[in-house]
């Protein structure tokens, strides 16, 4: 009886932890005047479907290294496949001359730099990341 | 156009032939400019397709090898690469000859660089390098990539826009080859329809101009020739034909001056046809000639018989000192030199002075003269001179030549024949007047040669007319000497006819009595026996008996029809005309035939086809009697099934058919069916009793009644017997005796509905008992009244009544002499009205008659009537009743018959005889006298000898003959003197003659009053009836009764008969026998008289045994086997009180013997 008291409430209550504290967070250059983004969007401009923002800046993605707890997280929210079928899906495109993936950065400070080097750069960084002065968007 | 047909046709040819070989040159050379493009496209074009995509798909394998290298993170992978790439650069190597060798190099430098970035970039992946670096490195080595891409695509992929335009090319050159060949075509085509229009265009003007040509020639126009105007073979045909007119127009002249010459010669012997004087034919042949030839003058010399030419007839030359010379001498001048020679002369151009030719207007000189000598047997007879303005033709002389020997002919002709004439004129006068002479002898004799033939005419005309009066005297007399032979021969035939006739009917009398005779004893004793009255015969033996009997019938109702059919066939049957009612027929057949069917098993039906008439006019006796004779055949003859009998109607006939089931009849025996005594032998085996005769009498009747008789028959089927008579018998039968059928006038009591019927007509309010009377018991009023009628002619009175019951009441209170009596009455029927009477005393002994129209007469018969008379009957059936009952001698009345044919004479008697209370009835004529006499009873007859009809004398002997012993009273009324001979005669017939004068009638009302007293002093006591009594009622015993007969059969069996009821027997053979025993035993009560018999017949001995007063009253019954007509009277008219026709019917004998004895005893 005590166990199934505990199932159902941590049933409820980790729900509420996650939201309270996400495990990644949405980064782009300060000077991109968008706030929020769509999923679909976003999840076109990681793998170079879409290529520009709505006013017209070319759209530079960067992911975190492949390892990463954060990266598997966020192709799993946001690009709804694992880290590998990533992996594949660039490397068929890479020698047919069909594009090249993003630039893989080892940790979330690489990526903020990164961001704010490139003005139509996009990335994540784990929701505990000092994310300097890059500007952090909603994922509608 | 100066070329031939040939020519111009091989031209065309020629130029069509060009043509095509233009066309397959020009063919043939843009052919070979398409077929270079198509193979510049095969060779540029087509390895490009194939090297392109080989290469791309080895790029790709080589990507594709980088690639799984870089996901395997397998460096010997990588390595693999570089087989692949050599590959690649090894099919590139052939590359060069098709896309150059330059595009070669630079493809393969590509293929190398990509090669070496895309290992780079693997082995740094491999290594797990990342970041920026690596990006950058990548898309270094994919700007390789797609430089390799780019070259592909530029230099080995197909140049489509090149293989395009070389097509475009290609088909560019197809279209302009065809669009030069339709040109070259059209321009040929264009050519040859030229030419071929030119040559045509040549050939139909010369065929045109050829056939007008011909056309003129067939009209006979040769003068034009047909134009050429080529030189070809038209133009030639042109030419000939040309030619060909040429000759046809010279034979046309050559035939014309021929024609022209001939109807010149036939001119002028036409115009020299017929009888010419010289002078005439020389004018005409020269008048002729001239117009002929057309020349202005003419003249003709012809020599005469002194040698010397003279001018016989000329034309156009006028008379007087400058006409022309009247003679010439041979040899004188031109005329004469001409007739030295043969030849015709033409002397040209002749002095101006020489002859004028002259007309009213002026003259002139001819410019030629033609002298032609005319020649007979090569000897010159005249000369012809012509005057010419034209110069002479071939043609004139022609014709002169031609002509002069015929001209010359017809010359020599005229003139002999001129002189002819001159002495034929001579001759004729002298003939004329030696004809004269000759005319007037001849005359002279002509007359008297006709004298002569007149007379000898007239000699021989009576000279025939003698000779056939001769032969036609010769010829009466033969005839007539044959006509006697002829009548002799027929009378001999006719006496030989009526003597065979008359032994016919004698043989068949005799032997009907002979036959009778036996048989009849044989009746009576077998009926005798079979009463068994001793009790000693067995039960068989009595039916032995009845056997006996009944054959004894049999052959009785045998001999009835052998009489009968004798009767037919000599034609003495009777037949009476009557009214026949159909219907009555068929219930009378049913009556009659029902039962007897019925004891067979068998079914009878009589049936009336619908439309037929009521009734048909024939004799109903025989009608039934057919009927009768075929169904009852019919039943005979059939064991199973049934008989029908049938009438209906076929046209103006009615047919009677009676059909049955039995055997048939084949058709071999269907001819002897018909003839007497013939039944079919075999498988009827004469089983059936019958005599045979039966269908011969019914056929024998149907013709005797103006019908046939028919028989259809099929073997084992059955037959039909069809009688088919006329509705109404035809008047050929002579012998028929018209029966007065009562006219039965509607009943008119019946028609007019609620009006009580009147009282009944009779004599109920002036009879006096005693007066003799007879009573009519009959339903039927207007029948009634009509008998009441008949009664009354026979001067009796009579009572009516209605029904039975009144019957009844009237026959006890007025006891009437005799009762006529219907079957069906209302209250009760006739038969039962019989027992009534037989039941009273009073009435049980008077006579009784029925008359009905229900034919039951056996019943009646056997209650004891007189007779039974069948409805309808005729007036004389009734006077028939009438006598039954009443008999003529028992009653005597006072009626009187008047027999007067002056009108007044009669009316005044009549008067005065009912001013005295007598009934007279009156008849103007003889014959009405004598069916007044028959059918009515008369006391008394006054009679005027002086008849229109018939002699008085004569009339009275008719009337004894008629009437025998029932003949009335006559008184002879006459204004005739009476011869004593007459007187005489009178005498035997009458007591009174009164004579015509003064008192006359006084005298003959006192005759008549005399009479009449005589007659009611004398009145008879009446009779009483003859009636069957039973045998118990028989009391003769003691009797003693005489018999008479020559058959010792018939003598034994009467006898026995009689001796059985206990009465005494006398006997005798012969009539003179008889009269001995009577003399013998005057004790004899009663005579039973034969009439055949040897020595004395039967009325001889009568009338001896009424001479002697003794027997004036003895009953004599006389018996009789001749059932003919007459015997009856005869014998009463003997003396004969009673008479039973043989064979002998023993109860009616008994009970007639039985009768007279009790009368003779009352009296």
């Amino acid at each position: 009886m005590k166990a199934i008291a505990l199932f159902l409430t941590l049933a409820t209550v980790l729900p509420t932890l996650a939201e309270e504290r996400p495990a990644y967070r949405v980064i782009v250059h300060p000077e991109n005047p968008i706030q929020t983004v769509e999923r679909r969007f976003l999840a076109d401009a990681f793998l170079k479907k879409s290529s520009h923002w709505p006013n017209g800046e070319a759209i530079r993605p960067v992911d975190l290294e492949s390892e990463s707890s954060v990266r598997r997280r966020f192709s799993q929210d946001l690009l709804k496949r694992t880290t590998a079928a990533v992996r594949i899906y660039w490397q068929q495109r890479l020698f047919s001359g069909r594009g090249v993936p993003p630039p893989e950065l080892s940790t979330d400070a690489e990526v903020v730099r990164y961001v704010l080097k490139h003005r139509g750069a996009v990335g994540y960084v784990a929701g505990t990341a000092d994310v300097g002065g890059a500007k952090v968007v909603a994922v509608d | 156009m100066r070329l031939s047909f040939r020519a111009k046709l091989i031209a065309l040819v020629a130029v069509a032939a060009l043509a095509f070989l233009v066309l397959a040159a020009v063919g043939t050379l843009y052919s070979l400019r398409v077929r270079d493009h198509l193979e510049r496209i095969q060779a540029l074009h087509l390895p490009r397709l194939e090297l392109g995509p080989k290469l791309e798909g080895q790029v790709e394998k080589l990507s594709r090898a980088f690639q799984d290298a870089s996901a395997a993170k397998d460096a010997d992978m990588l390595a693999q690469t570089v087989d692949l790439k050599q590959a690649l650069l090894d099919d590139l190597a052939g590359a060069g000859r098709i896309v150059g060798a330059a595009e070669a190099a630079a493809l393969r430098g590509a293929i190398e660089d990509y090669h070496a970035a895309a290992t780079g970039v693997t082995r740094r992946l491999i290594a797990g390098e990342t970041g920026e670096a690596l990006v950058d490195a990548m898309e270094a080595m994919q700007g390789k990539h797609a430089q390799v891409t780019a070259i592909l695509v530029r230099g080995f992929h197909v140049d489509r826009e090149g293989l395009a335009r070389d097509f475009d090319t290609a088909a560019q050159e197809q279209i302009n080859a065809t669009r030069i060949r339709l040109l070259i075509t059209a321009i040929c085509l264009g050519v040859v329809m030229l030419l071929s229009y030119l040559i045509g265009r040549g050939v139909l003007g010369s065929l045109t101009r050829l056939t007008e040509g011909f056309g003129r020639f067939g009209q006979g126009r040769f003068g034009e020739p047909i134009p050429i105007t080529t030189r070809d073979e038209l133009g030639e045909v042109s030419r000939q034909a040309n030619q060909m007119a040429h000759q046809l127009q010279e034979a046309a002249d050559v035939r014309a001056r021929s024609d022209w010459i001939k109807a010149g010669f036939a001119g002028l012997t036409v115009e020299l046809r017929g009888e010419l004087l010289p002078k005439e034919v020389a004018s005409r042949a020269v008048g002729f000639i001239a117009r002929y030839l057309d020349v202005p003058a003419a003249a003709l010399y012809w020599s005469s018989r002194a040698g010397v030419l003279e001018l016989l007839g000329h034309h156009a030359l006028a008379p007087g000192a400058a006409g022309p010379v009247p003679s010439f001498r041979p040899g004188e001048g031109l005329v004469g030199q001409a007739a030295l020679g043969e030849k015709l002369m033409l002397v040209e151009e002749p002095p101006a002075d020489y002859l004028k030719v002259r007309s009213g207007l002026g003259e002139s000189a001819p410019r030629a003269i033609a002298l032609l000598p005319l020649l007979r047997s090569d000897k010159v007879m005249g000369v012809l001179e012509l005057a010419l303005f034209r110069p002479w033709t071939e043609e004139a002389s022609e014709l002169m030549l031609h002509v002069r020997e015929s001209l010359a002919i017809a010359l020599e002709v005229a003139r002999t024949s001129a002189e002819t004439k001159a002495l034929l004129a001579e001759t004729q006068e002298l003939n004329a007047r030696l004809a004269t002479q000759e005319e007037e002898l001849r005359t002279t004799n002509e007359e008297l040669q006709t004298q002569q033939e007149e007379l000898r005419q007239t000699n021989e005309e009576l000279t025939q007319q003698a000779e056939e009066l001769e032969v036609q005297r010769r010829t009466l007399q033969e005839k007539n000497l044959e006509l006697d032979d002829a009548r002799r021969v027929l009378e001999e035939r006719a006496k030989e006819l009526a003597t065979v006739s008359a032994y016919k009917s004698q043989f068949l009398t005799n032997m009907s009595h002979e036959l009778r005779t036996p048989l009849n004893s044989m009746l009576l004793l077998s009926q005798l026996m079979s009463e068994n009255e001793e009790k000693n015969l067995t039960d068989k033996q009595v039916e032995f008996c009845r056997t006996i009997y009944s054959a004894g019938k049999d052959l009785l109702g045998l001999i009835n029809q052998v009489l009968d059919l004798a009767k037919v066939e000599s034609g003495k049957q009777e037949i009476k005309i009557e009214r026949v009612a159909l219907q009555g027929l068929i219930e009378r057949a049913q009556r009659m035939f029902q039962p007897l069917a019925r004891d067979k098993g068998l079914t009878f039906t009589a049936e009336l086809a619908p439309g037929l008439p009521e009734a048909i006019q024939s004799d109903h006796q025989r009608v039934e009697q057919i009927i009768t004779n075929l169904a009852g055949n019919a039943i005979k003859f059939t064991e199973r099934g049934g008989v029908t009998l049938r009438i209906s109607g076929m046209g103006s006939q009615v047919a009677l058919a009676v059909t049955d089931t039995g055997p048939g009849i084949a058709p071999e025996h269907q001819g002897r069916i018909f003839a007497p005594f013939e039944q079919i032998e075999g498988n009827t085996d004469r089983r059936h009793g019958g005599t045979g005769l039966g269908l011969t009498i019914a056929k024998e009747l149907a013709m005797l009644l103006g019908g046939e008789l028919r028989l259809e028959s099929t073997m084992g089927k059955g037959s039909t017997f069809t009688c088919v008579l006329p509705l109404e018998v035809p008047k050929r039968v002579e012998k028929v005796v018209a029966a007065k059928v009562e006219a039965r006038p509607e009943p008119v009591a019946q028609r007019t509905n609620g009006k009580p019927a009147p009282p009944l007509l009779d004599d109920r309010g002036g009879l006096d008992a005693g007066d003799p009377c007879l009573l009519i018991i009959e339903d039927d009023r207007i029948f009634g009244e009509t008998f009441a009628q008949v009664i009354h002619g026979q001067g009796l009175k009579c009572l009516l009544a209605a029904d039975g019951k009144s019957g009844l009441e009237l026959a006890r209170q007025w006891k009437p002499r005799g009762i006529i009596l219907d079957v069906k009455l209302p209250d009760m029927n006739g038969f039962e009205v019989m027992n009534g009477l037989r039941a009273d005393p009073a009435t049980e002994k008077i006579p009784v008659h029925f008359v009905s129209a229900v034919d039951d007469s056996e019943r009646g018969l056997a209650m004891g009537a007189v007779g039974y008379l069948t409805k309808p009957a005729t007036r004389r059936d009734l006077v028939r009743v009438v006598e039954a009952l009443v008999p003529k001698r028992t009653v005597r009345t006072t009626r009187i018959l008047v027999v007067e044919d002056d009108v007044l004479m009669g009316d005044s008697v009549v008067r005065q005889l009912t001013s005295e209370g007598l009934e007279v009835r009156r008849v103007a004529a003889a014959a009405a006298a004598l069916e007044a006499l028959r059918d009515e009873r008369f006391g008394c007859m006054i009679l005027d000898l002086s008849l229109p009809d018939m002699d008085g004398l004569e009339l009275l002997e008719k009337i004894r003959a008629q009437s025998g012993p029932d003949m009335p009273s006559v008184v002879i009324y006459t204004a005739r003197a009476l011869s004593k001979e007459e007187a005489q005669r009178l005498q035997s017939y009458t007591d009174a003659v009164v004579l015509k004068e003064g008192h006359s009638a006084e005298r003959l009302l006192n005759e008549v009053r005399l009479f009449v007293r005589r007659l009611k002093e004398g009145l008879v006591t009446r009779p009483a009836p003859v009636r069957r009594l039973h045998p118990s009622e028989l009391h003769l015993e003691g009797r003693k009764v005489l018999v008479v007969d020559d058959d010792m059969r018939t003598m034994y069996a009467l006898s026995a008969t009689l001796r059985a009821k206990g009465v005494e027997v006398f006997s005798a053979d012969t009539g003179r026998a008889a009269l001995e025993v009577l003399a013998q035993h005057p004790e004899v009560e009663a005579v039973l008289m034969d009439i055949m018999m040897p020595e004395m017949d039967g009325y001889e001995a009568m009338r001896r045994i009424r001479a002697n007063e003794l027997f004036k009253k003895l009953p004599i019954i006389a018996l009789t086997a001749k059932a003919m007509k007459g015997d009856e009277e005869k014998c009463l008219e003997a003396g004969a009180s009673g008479y039973l026709p043989k064979p002998i019917d023993a109860e009616r004998l008994l009970a007639l013997l039985q009768e007279r004895l009790t009368r003779t005893g009352d009296a």
